[in-house]
């Protein structure tokens, strides 16, 4: 990402216009939402306006942050408790600052065991690709993807 | 960067399962049992009871709605203050909210834009 020419096209562009910028790789999981979904995310500012909390303009301009800076609880780097749990033996605060899927799900959907369920995956599908899906259970604490192949047929 | 390699592979939900070895012992009873080519080896799969995501459920992924512990209950009563414009299918509303971003993460990058 650091090196796309694109991305380097567009930074250049709102410069020479007098754009200062800001630039992110942000995840919903280090909100404390269980979805894993990396997106970089450009702000930019008409200068003289600046952004706070940044180090002053002329310093590592292609800095993409890993979090937004500034006071409050959210001012570090995420870091992806899959990683961190191996020194930490499974306890890392920042896993358990995520919250479990359950308080997402609507719990009257799965009630009723008896019915054929309204957002079950067909047999067909499951046959074919159920091999390639990322299952996760209540308790979890990340799901992955809902584009395109995660809509019901 | 570990979260960048990710495959991305759709995430389903296993709802009355606790532990992640039962879904994963499971899913290799079935894989075997495909290997083996048993015609009916999906079977195997049922009691996983696997199912998508519901669209109000992506809507709280999305934080378009406040999960649960954010909201005080009332009983009998739909607590989701988003709704839908008639006509939207299903599959439709799953594209619109897969293609749109977190609306908590946006919310923050705002608040820093204006503070």
């Amino acid at each position: 990402m650091k090196s796309s020419t694109t991305r380097k096209l567009l930074l250049l562009t709102l410069r020479s216009l007098g754009y200062i910028t800001s630039e992110f790789l942000l995840t919903p999981l280090q909100f404390g939402i269980p979805n894993s979904r990396l997106r970089y995310y450009l702000l930019a500012k008409m200068f003289p306006l600046v952004f706070p909390h940044m180090p002053n303009l002329n310093a590592d301009v292609d800095e993409v942050w890993r979090h937004i800076p500034g006071p409050g609880q959210l001012n570090h780097d995420w870091v992806d408790p899959r990683l961190q749990q191996r020194d930490e033996r499974g306890h890392g605060a920042a896993s358990h600052s995520v919250d479990e899927i359950r308080f997402y799900l609507d719990e009257a959907l799965d009630e009723d065991k008896t019915v054929s369920h309204l957002y079950a995956v067909p047999d067909r599908i499951l046959q074919r690709w159920g091999r390639l899906f990322d299952i996760v259970l209540p308790s979890s604490r990340r799901t992955c993807c809902f584009t395109r192949g995660a809509s019901p047929p | 960067m570990n979260e960048e390699l990710d495959v991305c592979n759709f995430t389903t939900l296993s709802p009355r399962t606790s532990l992640h070895h039962q879904t994963t012992e499971t899913f290799d009873k079935f894989l075997q049992a495909q290997s083996n080519r048993d015609e009916d080896a999906v079977r195997i799969l049922h009691p996983l009871c696997l199912r998508y995501f519901s669209p109000a459920e992506l809507l709280r992924l999305f934080n378009f709605d406040l999960p649960h512990h954010d909201v005080p209950r009332i009983p009998n009563e739909i607590s989701s203050p988003f709704v839908w414009p008639k006509g939207v299918t299903r599959k439709a509303k799953f594209r619109l909210i897969g293609n749109s971003v977190n609306v908590r993460v946006v919310k923050e990058l705002i608040n820093f834009l204006f503070e």
